[in-house]
């Protein structure tokens, strides 16, 4: 049967290569006809599939079919909601179609670049406070939101907030769905077991003093395991803490002496040799999935895991046991508090957008909508629209958690961060000499003086 | 020869390449140089830079040289792994066995999944730290093994995901001793050549034009080498699986330094050339070819 | 006796080193129907829990599209690239093997010249041309390229086994009347068939597999082949049922695979007379 059925595709492949070339064996010896017909007829019936810019420009209103592409990253959580809310949308607007893009954080940014050199990026797209600052500096890519105010209902919102992550200059690139604060998410159950008191007045030396704690009653379990992003946060609330300063500053210049780095590098040391954190050959594996994919803390073997709010709600419908939050360590001669305090996303609309009214439309239903905002929630952090979180509120569905994280990093908000200490490549380099101290393979005084020296160099270049 | 020495009718077959061929490789690999002296991103349009990019490559990118050493030390564990492998089985299958069918099948089949993203899940799974293979070394008493974890496990862990597949190569070796015709085996062994003899003596020889393709071959495989870095270990840990073709491809697409990128590619392609040109340059010495070596 | 005992240790170490071979792909099909847990914790590929809704809720995917979707993509890019590339090499290969003409040998080794140029060298430009044209976000810089036999691999190999077409068969069919393109169609093709199924074999496996190229071309998810799904899948899950992701994976093995096996003794035969020896 199944031999049966190969013969018969091999008996269609020769017959179509026959069929292809037939004519010149019955018509006469020389093969003047084209070489493959049947190519350039694959060929244009491909090229239909090519993206479909037949450029009207339709209204929302008017009847005319209108496709539009939205992109964001999350987990399963996020993507429900918001799967949700488009659906409700079309439902209302039914010549309008929204089609989702939608992938993990890691690789995002990555394919974003891609699409915007390509022209091929969506109508809305999520962009993340971290990128504001390499996109801004290579052109107005995306519709100013000062244009879009009368299509945007953005009365609910703290504009200044915005600013100051979303906007160079006037310019604004777009509008922040949610707050989003840096805490710790811990295991309730574990930290009880351990004899730990959690409280919002933790320093850096009580985390290590825990740790030790963890590890003297149960070798093979860790009090903490830092993502390899958070290891970057953590590094940059030290030494605001430590100096106030910027990783770099805004002329581009590194903003920590080889003593302050060293006396950072030292302490990421002590959380490795006291075994607050997992080896980091152990933790590697898991250094760029969150808690929720991370099968020591799922399996209880991990009590915190820091994170930023936007995060909580989907770790925690990974973990079957009860969660709650602390603030994040402040030094007690901290110079600033340093705990990251930022918008979510930020909602923007392609300069490219064919139809750019469409796209500002549905992210003020995203955002001002009350039905949209009771199906979205807090999957993008607390609401930044104050109408919205006070909905939220009365209806009681904000995950407490989230809220008590981000009102506990508001009491320690750090200064804000610069465009210059978040580009990609000096967060590479800065990711690297943490490796190189968390594996033990340098010391803390090699890896500050080498990483200020590569770090000026790679500064020069990127000016 | 009866054929005349030219028959034109013979373009219009290869045509198609020819057009293709211009279209798609040449004019790539011409430009390609030309943008190793240029700085440019999707986003930012094309300025030329002289040699600066060479220059920043080989005096200030810190992450250069380790990619470097490490493909080649990936290509090192791989390559000679694989055909070693390879070439055992497929003289152990050619011994005139029953069921030669049925193993050949089965070792041929992790070839045919070889690279997808779906062993790369299963690699990740089976070397993680609670993973099959280390629950396995437990029922040895071998203690675990931090296989991806450890920079100095890593590498090697990747290089055992191409040996695995050595069934592509395999069945080319069998091919091959298919081959080696008969009469000269018994021939040695008449003369009194023990099995061994006849191996180094007769059959060796015979399988090295075998040997040298896929030597080659694979050598451009392992050098070109992405997904499994980038779906398995990111590079990580300390860069020990930042294999080259991954930094081309984070200079080029994350970074958006298409230009940098553009050279190191081009850095590799030479690397690439000169290794294929020491092979040639000593296959006489070692491939033996009945009919004198022509294509 | 002796004899007879060293080859049932031979038997033995073969079929040791089946199992090692094959361990892991049943490892994988077996972790499909586990829990979590015993997906990290058990050599065993017999489930003590049977979970069975990893396909239905895995093939459901976590969002607009579900693997429906990505499995008629993966179909819609591979299988006509498949055919075009065979169909485009053939009578490239046929006008390498079988004609004598000015610039043979340059060409040729042109053919193997660009077999051996690493993929890293081109990628950029080749990006840059396809985002020039348009290309960007669809098939068409799969489907192009091999209408055009740049995947010279199957030049090279089909050069090899049309060389061992006795040149007799050319001549007589030359007698009945056929010219180059009548011989080809008529001779050589069918003759060549089981090289030509080692080609669609090959290629349908590394277009199927490939991972890189559609990273790089493919942006919306609605166009997603298999291999982006899949990574997709393990990226943005926080209701992790590994099993489902395993079910995908498994799924995702099936078509080369199958085909394999269906072709198995044409592909043997091919890769034997192609006589791929350098």
């Amino acid at each position: 049967m199944m031999k049966k059925t190969l013969k018969q595709a091999g008996t269609f492949l020769l017959a179509s290569l026959l069929t292809a070339s037939m004519a010149a064996c019955s018509s006469q010896k020389a093969p003047e006809n084209q070489p493959q017909p049947s190519v350039s007829q694959a060929d244009s019936k491909e090229s239909t599939e090519a993206p479909k810019e037949s450029g009207q420009k339709a209204e929302a209103s008017s009847g005319e079919k209108v496709t539009i592409r939205f992109s964001w990253w999350g987990s399963d959580t996020r993507h429900e909601a918001t799967l949700k809310v488009m659906d409700m949308y079309m439902e209302k607007h039914p010549n309008v179609t929204i089609e989702g893009e939608y992938g993990a954080f890691d690789s995002f940014y990555q394919k974003l670049q891609t699409q915007l050199g390509g022209g091929t990026e969506p109508d809305i797209i999520s962009v993340d406070y971290k990128w504001v600052s390499d996109l801004t500096a290579q052109g107005n890519l995306f519709v100013d939101m000062n244009e879009l105010t009368q299509q945007i209902d953005m009365s609910g919102f703290d504009m200044d907030f915005a600013r100051i992550y979303g906007a160079k200059g006037d310019y604004l690139i777009g509008l922040p769905v949610g707050i989003n604060g840096m805490g710790y998410l811990y295991n309730v159950e574990f930290l009880k077991q351990f004899g730990i008191e959690p409280n919002d007045n933790w320093t850096w030396d009580t985390l290590l003093e825990n740790g030790k704690k963890v590890q003297e009653q149960a070798p093979d379990k860790h009090l903490m395991y830092n993502h390899a992003d958070h290891w970057v946060y953590m590094i940059k609330a030290l030494l605001k803490q430590i100096n106030g300063k910027n990783l770099v500053l805004d002329d581009y210049t590194p903003g920590f002496t080889v003593e302050e780095m060293t006396q950072i590098f030292d302490y990421e040391k002590q959380l490795v040799e006291t075994g607050t954190v997992p080896p980091f050959a152990e933790g590697v594996l898991y250094e760029t999935v969150y808690a929720d994919q991370n099968p020591n803390w799922l399996n209880q073997e991990l009590g915190i895991f820091p994170t930023s709010s936007s995060l909580v709600p989907g770790i925690a419908k990974a973990s079957d046991f009860e969660l709650a939050t602390l603030r994040y360590p402040v030094a007690d001669d901290a110079v600033n508090p340093g705990i990251l305090v930022t918008p979510s996303v930020f909602l923007t609309v392609s300069a490219n957008s064919k139809h750019p009214d469409i796209a500002a439309d549905f992210i003020n239903y995203m955002l001002n909508d009350p039905e949209a905002i009771s199906v979205l929630k807090d999957t993008r952090g607390i609401p930044a629209n104050e109408k919205a979180k006070a909905q939220l509120v009365e209806e009681d569905v904000i995950d407490e958690k989230v809220s008590t994280m981000v009102a506990q990093a508001l009491s320690g908000a750090g200064a804000a961060e610069n465009g210059p200490s978040l580009n990609s490549e000096v967060l590479v380099l800065l990711k690297d000499y943490i490796q190189q101290v968390g594996y033990l393979q340098m010391t803390p005084e090699d890896a500050a003086a080498e990483f200020r020296e590569e770090l000026e160099l790679l500064l020069e270049t990127i000016q | 020869m009866k054929h005349t020495d030219h028959q034109p009718v013979a373009y219009l077959f290869i045509f198609p390449w020819i057009i293709g061929f211009l279209i798609f490789q040449l004019y790539p690999f011409i430009a390609s140089f030309v943008y190793s002296f240029t700085d440019f991103s999707m986003l930012k349009s094309m300025k030329f830079v002289g040699i600066r990019n060479y220059i920043q490559m080989f005096t200030r990118d810190r992450l250069f040289f380790k990619s470097l050493w490490a493909t080649v030390k990936y290509v090192l564990i791989a390559v000679p792994g694989k055909l070693l492998f390879a070439l055992i089985i497929a003289m152990i299958l050619n011994m005139k066995l029953r069921f030669i069918n049925f193993y050949r099948t089965v070792y041929y089949l992790p070839s045919i999944l070889g690279g997808s993203v779906a062993i790369s899940i299963l690699w990740k799974f089976l070397f993680s730290k609670t993973g099959t293979v280390n629950t396995l070394l437990a029922h040895l008493h071998i203690p675990p093994q931090d296989w991806l974890g450890s920079p100095n496990l890593a590498l090697f862990t990747m290089g055992l995901l191409v040996v695995w597949q050595f069934g592509s190569s395999m069945v080319l070796f069998l091919a091959a001793l298919k081959n080696v015709p008969a009469e000269l085996c018994e021939a040695a062994r008449v003369d009194g050549a023990g099995k061994i003899r006849t191996f180094f003596a007769i059959t060796l020889p015979m399988l090295t034009p075998t040997v040298f393709f896929n030597l080659i071959m694979q050598m451009i495989n392992a050098f070109k080498e992405f997904n499994a870095p980038y779906l398995i270990t990111k590079g990580g840990p300390l860069n020990s699986t930042y294999l080259y073709g991954m930094m081309v491809y984070e200079n080029a697409f994350r970074h958006s330094k298409m230009g940098y990128a553009s050279a190191q590619s081009w850095v590799l392609f030479l690397i690439i050339l000169l290794f294929t040109a020491l092979m040639f340059k000593s296959s006489p010495y070692w491939t033996f070819y009945e009919d004198g070596g022509d294509f | 006796m002796k004899r007879r005992q060293g080859l049932a240790l031979t038997y033995l170490m073969l079929s040791i080193i089946g199992i090692v071979m094959v361990y892991p792909l049943l490892w994988l099909v077996s972790a499909s129907f586990k829990t979590n847990k015993e997906i990290f914790s058990s050599l065993s590929l017999i489930p003590t829990e049977i979970l069975w809704d990893g396909y239905s809720k895995g093939w459901q995917s976590s969002g607009q599209y579900t693997f429906s979707t990505y499995f008629s993509n993966t179909f819609v890019m591979v299988l006509p690239t498949v055919a075009l590339t065979v169909i485009s090499s053939l009578p490239v290969a046929y006008g390498f093997a079988r004609f004598r003409f000015k610039g043979k040998g340059i060409l040729f080794t042109l053919v193997i010249a660009s077999l051996m140029l690493p993929a890293e060298v081109i990628i950029i430009p080749r990006y840059m041309l396809f985002n020039k044209l348009g290309w960007l976000n669809t098939y068409l810089p799969f489907l192009v390229p091999a209408a055009f036999a740049t995947y010279s691999f199957f030049i090279f190999m089909l050069v090899q086994f049309i060389r061992g077409i006795p040149r007799e068969l050319d001549d007589a069919a030359r007698i009945d009347g056929c010219g180059p393109w009548g011989t080809l169609v008529n001779i050589i093709t069918p003759l060549c068939k089981p090289a030509l199924v080692s080609c669609i074999i090959f290629q349908f496996v590394w277009r199927w597999n490939d991972f890189l190229n559609p990273l790089i071309y493919i942006s919306s998810v609605k166009k997603y082949p298999l291999s982006l799904a899949l990574r997709m899948a393990l990226d943005v899950t926080d209701t992790i049922s590994w099993n489902r992701i395993m079910a995908m994976s498994v799924l995702a093995m099936v078509p080369p695979v199958a085909l394999f096996f269906l072709c198995q003794k044409y592909f043997v035969e091919g890769v034997a007379n192609t006589g791929l020896k350098g």
